[in-house]
């Protein structure tokens, strides 16, 4: 938390491995893991998840595809088992009680056309979907 | 060198999967064409009187014909001496079954994921086989013809069939129609035929796939579909070539004819060999497409995946000639390295309501250059023509190019036409959001690459569109600017 400009942005970013940032000096420790070694990637599959404040529209690619791509590699990564069809789909029902979202929404297009809440109640949805073990939210107010 | 240019430098270095040959005896003309090849083809096939002379006219007029300019592609003048214009895998006189075809052929194509033995095949595409300059291999053919359909090579076609053949050849695409159409005609040696009788709709996809082997040689095939009345088709083509490091010239034509109520629906998956990263080697892709909405209400839809070739040069074209036809066109092409596409389409509106959509998605990346040219033309007839044109680029890294070159004519002023286009970049802040996510930068790219072309790749049957998606992601991961 803090006032406007005082590098809530920066440092989410930075933690989060954007590119348009070059650390200088010192060591993010992450569980044990120094994170300025690890790509945006691992980082994310290590458990940093940022939630952004105007999320990206992907035109063509579902909001299911998208997860079912990101969940497995993140298995992946952890050592865990790729999950087949079913297992997938049986996980999205129970996360999208969790945070009350239609079914619909699933087959759309990544966040092409939503409207900020809904944006946002699809970001909340992707959260613990990929199950990180830390979550840093970024509210920026628009000019 | 930023992480995004290394990936791309990685990924659009994937070497190219079909590049294998196989050793084949083959039987093949003397290099070089003159009236002496066009007469050895059609001895060669054993063909009639009227045929030799159908080509012979189409190689005077070729010889007077001069090789078009306009394309934006460039490349060095062909040597049409240079080139074998005939070349047949050897095989015994006469195939009775698919157990006398050489191992070393069935082997080929199960190389390429297409069994030539039926019980193995997924049911629902029936194949018609070309390696080189003739067809090989066509299945299912009892099945089909239980049904009055004719599936067969073109060279069968010419022996059963003459009437038909000699009705529909050159009736969609004049013999001297442009230079290539010229070419192919005097010297074409097989391809695929295919008549659905009135009323039929054709219980499974069939299928044409094409495989240059012998170097030095050209492919020149023809493929004719004749719908009658009230029919339905869906044809598949697809096709690979050895890597070589001299260019290979395949010009082809291909001739949809659609009667009253017929529909055909034609797909390409098109992946020749497209040169290596230097630019080196590569088929040259110069093939006349064209389909004629011949009777009321008939329709004729392309889509094509084109990711191969050095260069490729076509325009899957609709004449909508009767009432009421629909023409469509559904297009992604692909280009990377030096590769250079001038590909689009033509909708050509002669009768009355006439409809035709457009949606052309070209991808660009490495140093290629990908141009759309089509053209759309309401001739004065054809009132409350409609047409809908889309055409989107998407450009990766900072040293390819994208071009649009729309032609509208319109001489009927109740026509209806739209025109839309987009050129867009993979996005950083697209790649960045899929990294946080744990997607990993090749899976990115083509998920959004997929994404884009998604519209176009939902129109290719089932089989075909899984190859695609990886096709365009085999293509393309990673190559973001």
């Amino acid at each position: 938390m803090g006032p406007n400009g005082s590098g809530k942005s920066t440092l989410a970013s930075v933690l989060a491995g954007r590119e348009d940032f070059e650390v200088t000096q010192g060591t993010v420790d992450f569980l044990g893991k120094n994170l300025l070694d690890l790509s945006p990637e691992d980082r994310a599959r290590e458990g940093i998840f940022m939630a952004f404040q105007y999320p990206v529209e992907i035109p063509g690619v579902s909001t299911i595809n998208f997860m079912k791509s990101a969940i497995n590699q993140i298995r992946t990564y952890r050592g865990q088992q790729v999950l087949d069809a079913v297992s997938f789909l049986q996980l999205m029902k129970e996360k999208m009680k969790l945070v009350e979202i239609d079914q619909s929404l699933l087959s759309r297009s990544l966040n092409e056309g939503f409207r900020e809440v809904k944006r946002n109640v699809m970001k909340f949805f992707r959260w613990p979907c990929s199950n990180p073990s830390s979550l840093s939210l970024m509210r920026q107010t628009r000019d | 060198m930023s992480k995004s240019n290394q990936v791309l430098e990685e990924i659009t270095s994937k070497e190219y999967e079909h590049g294998w040959t196989v050793n084949l005896e083959a039987d093949e003309a003397p290099m070089g064409l003159n009236e002496g090849t066009v007469r050895f083809i059609s001895a060669k096939k054993g063909e009639p009187e009227w045929l030799l002379e159908w080509r012979l006219k189409a190689f005077r007029l070729w010889q007077k014909m001069i090789e078009p300019t306009w394309p934006n592609v460039t490349y060095p003048s062909i040597d049409y001496q240079n080139i074998i214009y005939y070349s047949a895998p050897k095989k015994k006189a006469n195939l009775n079954s698919l157990n006398e075809v050489d191992p070393e052929l069935i082997k080929t194509f199960e190389k390429l994921g297409i069994s030539l033995t039926e019980q193995k095949r997924l049911t629902g595409v029936a194949v018609d086989a070309v390696i080189d300059s003739v067809s090989v291999a066509t299945t299912f053919k009892e099945k089909l013809s239980e049904l009055g359909i004719i599936f067969c090579s073109f060279s069968e076609a010419v022996r059963e069939h003459p009437e038909l053949i000699k009705k529909y050849l050159g009736s969609v695409v004049p013999i001297n129609d442009n230079y290539f159409a010229a070419l192919n005609s005097a010297v074409f040696s097989d391809g695929s035929f295919c008549y659905i009788p009135k009323g039929i709709r054709c219980p499974m996809e069939l299928s044409t796939y094409f495989r240059i082997n012998a170097a030095n040689t050209g492919q020149f095939e023809r493929t004719l579909i004749v719908a009658d009345e009230g029919s339905y088709v869906s044809y598949l083509e697809g096709c690979t070539a050895p890597m070589r490091d001299e260019n290979q010239l395949h010009a082809a034509v291909v001739e949809l004819y659609t009667m009253k109520d017929a529909e055909i629906k034609y797909s390409t998956v098109q992946n020749w060999y497209p040169g290596d990263k230097n630019g080196k080697g590569g088929i040259y892709n110069f093939v006349t497409k064209r389909g004629l909405c011949f009777g009321d209400r008939s329709k004729i839809s392309w889509t094509q995946v084109e990711t191969g070739s050095a260069i490729t040069w076509k325009y899957p074209s609709c004449i909508l000639k009767g009432d009421n036809s629909v023409g469509e066109f559904y297009s992604v092409a692909v280009t990377n390295n030096y590769q250079q596409a001038d590909t689009g389409t033509k909708m050509i509106h002669i009768g009355k309501n006439t409809r035709s959509r457009i949606v052309s998605k070209g991808i660009s990346a490495g140093k290629s250059q990908n141009s759309y040219r089509g053209q759309v033309h309401v001739m004065k007839r054809a009132s409350n023509a409609r047409n809908h044109s889309q055409c989107d680029s998407l450009l990766m890294g900072d040293q390819c190019g994208a071009h649009t070159f729309p032609y509208i004519d319109v001489e009927n002023n109740s026509a209806r036409i739209e025109h839309e286009a987009t050129t867009s970049k993979i996005g950083e802040d697209q790649i960045f959001y899929c990294l946080q996510r744990g997607i990993d930068e090749e899976a990115a790219v083509a998920l959004i690459v997929n994404g884009y072309a998604k519209e176009v790749l939902n129109q290719l049957p089932m089989e075909f569109a899984v190859e695609a998606q990886k096709l365009l992601a085999l293509t393309l991961e990673g190559s973001v600017g």
